[in-house]
């Protein structure tokens, strides 16, 4: 047991920045900045070379109805991007009893977990429930350091009680990404600073305007920090057609200013594969080994598997993932199929079933939901759907959620 | 229980011969279709001459480079592509016949990508924008029309429609 532990106990050490900070309170950003600005300062003369090569006039970005967005560029090699989310969640024992706050399984539901889905609410509520902003700057073509900003739930009617929402919906600013990308090759890059884990697909794809879907799979964010800190090599390696493409991450802690809603990595390693075996096909494969702050006696090993295929505007993509404790405790399992189908204009209609055994529920939560996206050519998307969960499963969202996204 | 399977096996039969009978008159009619002419010419993906000791380029390459998953040459330059307008015939043909997909499909991968910090390669006008940029840019690379190649620049790989190439005028 010892053993297998050994990479990781090495990583965390290797890798932990700020050994005497406690574990659990948010690093200060101004620190994290600092530090990065040193990073870029070191590698600077590294990139000197690439950095002095004469600079051609560069042909103008695409702007279009169906381009996609370009951001605003506000300096040379600086951008500045983002989406903003409103979201409308009509529960369905809201709906049944007309703003009855005390509607049934409140009792079950509890309302003070941590882990509570940021989604639920137990009555009607309209959210902005995202504002991001991501700001990028390439000084030079090797090098890039991209933050992202997300302010969530900061608007909100009626406004937020605990009682009724719980923590999980309470206004935030969560520091979403802030990382320095060094390229040596194509199939040698390096990412230091915090990211968001590779592990599935979803989560790292999970802003609203890439989803089908305005709830997340329980999958993309149960049994892991969605975030992580340290360092990642990744790249591209010229296997099979389209290339393999690789992650190798490892964390040792110290989560830049961690969002309250997440239980964050006391130390982590791990590696995500993906390979496309045709244009339509693609799968990945994502393992990790990790601890996490608030359930510190625990040591998981995970491993997901997901794929998605897409054909003529239908897609189909599944993710399954297994997560052990050592002495299976804290064990969580399942997976999602989603579809997605074009239907007249820029319709499509979205269905998909998730099934997922929790640590702390009793049984398996298996949940439906069926909807239907609009997305327009200028870069904001309409969701409604419906989502039926069986009541296995305490603190998620069931009913109506309905949101309008703008990329900007 | 051997009366049940009489009945299926009797009922298989029945679908079967009434699907032939469906399907006949159209295999008697049918036709092998001449082949096709091919109707546009071959796509030329060019690079500068300086860049002679990177090609041949292969089509992962390709696809890695207008993706922007690529983005160095073994040199070290910075990879430079740039793209037609989304609704010019040479970028569609060049999108489906490379990527297997539309402009308009790939949409969802470059919206991704910008959450990324990666934008989709710049566009020029016109085939001659293209050729005079990728001539005279380190590290740049662009398509035209087969037809439209001169000897400011070089031919990294010809792309062909699936029915092949059609020759050009001149």
């Amino acid at each position: 047991m010892k053993n297998r532990s050994a990479p990781l106990t090495l990583a965390a050490a290797v890798l932990r920045i700020t050994p005497t900070k406690p574990a659990t309170q948010p690093q200060d950003p101004g620190r994290v900045l600092a530090w990065l600005g040193l990073c870029l300062l070191l590698a600077w003369p590294l990139h000197s070379r690439s950095a002095d090569a004469p600079l051609a006039d560069q042909p103008l970005p695409e702007r279009g109805a169906d381009g996609a967005p370009m951001g605003v560029r506000i300096a040379p090699g600086l951008t500045l991007g983002g989406y903003g989310t409103v979201q409308l969640a009509l529960p369905r024992h809201a709906l049944a009893s007309s703003g009855d706050h005390a509607g049934e399984g409140d009792g079950d539901h509890g309302g003070s977990s941590p882990r509570e889905d940021p989604q639920y609410a137990r009555r009607n509520r309209l959210t902005l429930s995202h504002l991001s902003a991501i700001a990028w700057w390439e000084p030079a073509p090797a090098i890039k350091l991209l933050a992202e900003l997300d302010s969530q739930d900061v608007l909100q009617l009626p406004t937020h009680h605990d009682n009724d929402d719980g923590v999980g919906s309470a206004p935030t600013v969560a520091l979403e990404r802030l990382y320095l990308d060094f390229l040596a090759s194509d199939e040698l890059k390096l990412r230091i600073g915090k990211f968001l884990t590779p592990i599935g697909r979803w989560n790292q794809e999970h802003s609203d305007p890439l989803t089908w879907t305005t709830l997340r799979p329980l999958i993309s964010q149960s049994a892991f920090p969605t975030s992580a800190t340290g360092l990642m090599l990744f790249g591209s390696l010229p296997l099979g057609p389209q290339g393999l493409d690789y992650q190798l991450y490892a964390s040792g802690g110290s989560d830049w200013h961690a969002s309250p809603r997440v239980d964050p990595f006391s130390s982590a390693i791990g590696l995500r594969l993906a390979a496309a075996l045709s244009a339509d096909l693609q799968f990945g494969l994502s393992a990790a080994q990790y601890v996490q702050q608030h359930q510190d006696r625990d040591r998981f090993d995970l491993l997901g598997l997901d794929a998605v295929w897409a054909v003529q505007g239908t897609e189909i993509s599944a993710e399954a993932i297994v997560r052990r404790s050592r002495d299976d405790r804290a064990t969580e399992r399942g997976g999602f199929v989603q579809g997605r189908w074009p239907l007249a204009m820029r319709w499509s209609a979205v269905a998909r079933v998730e099934a997922y055994k929790r640590a702390e529920d009793t049984g398996s939560h298996r949940s439906a939901l069926l909807g239907l996206v609009y997305r327009s050519g200028h870069h904001w998307v309409g969701k409604v759907e419906w989502v039926e969960p069986n009541r296995a499963a305490s603190g998620l969202p069931q009913g109506l959620l309905a949101s309008l996204t703008l990329m900007y | 229980m051997h009366g049940l399977r009489q009945l299926a096996c009797d009922a298989t039969r029945r679908i079967g011969r009434r699907m032939l009978a469906m399907v006949a008159p159209g295999l008697l009619l049918w036709v092998p279709p001449l082949v096709a002419e091919p109707s546009e010419p071959a796509i030329a993906v060019i690079v500068a001459p300086s860049l002679v000791a990177a090609l041949p380029l292969n089509q992962a390459m390709l696809i890695g480079v207008f993706r922007r998953k690529r983005q160095l040459w073994d040199d070290r330059t910075p990879i430079a592509p740039v793209n037609m307008p989304a609704s010019h015939a040479l970028r569609r043909n060049f999108s489906l016949w490379l990527f297997k997909r539309s402009p308009e499909d790939l949409q969802a991968y470059w919206n991704d990508q910008y959450f990324h910090g990666v934008l989709p390669p710049p566009v020029l006008a016109s085939e001659e924008a293209v050729i005079r940029f990728v001539a005279s840019t380190p590290g740049a690379i662009g398509y035209v029309s087969a037809c439209s190649v001169d000897k400011r620049v070089l031919v990294a790989a010809l792309l062909k429609g699936p029915d092949g190439a059609a020759p050009c005028a001149h």
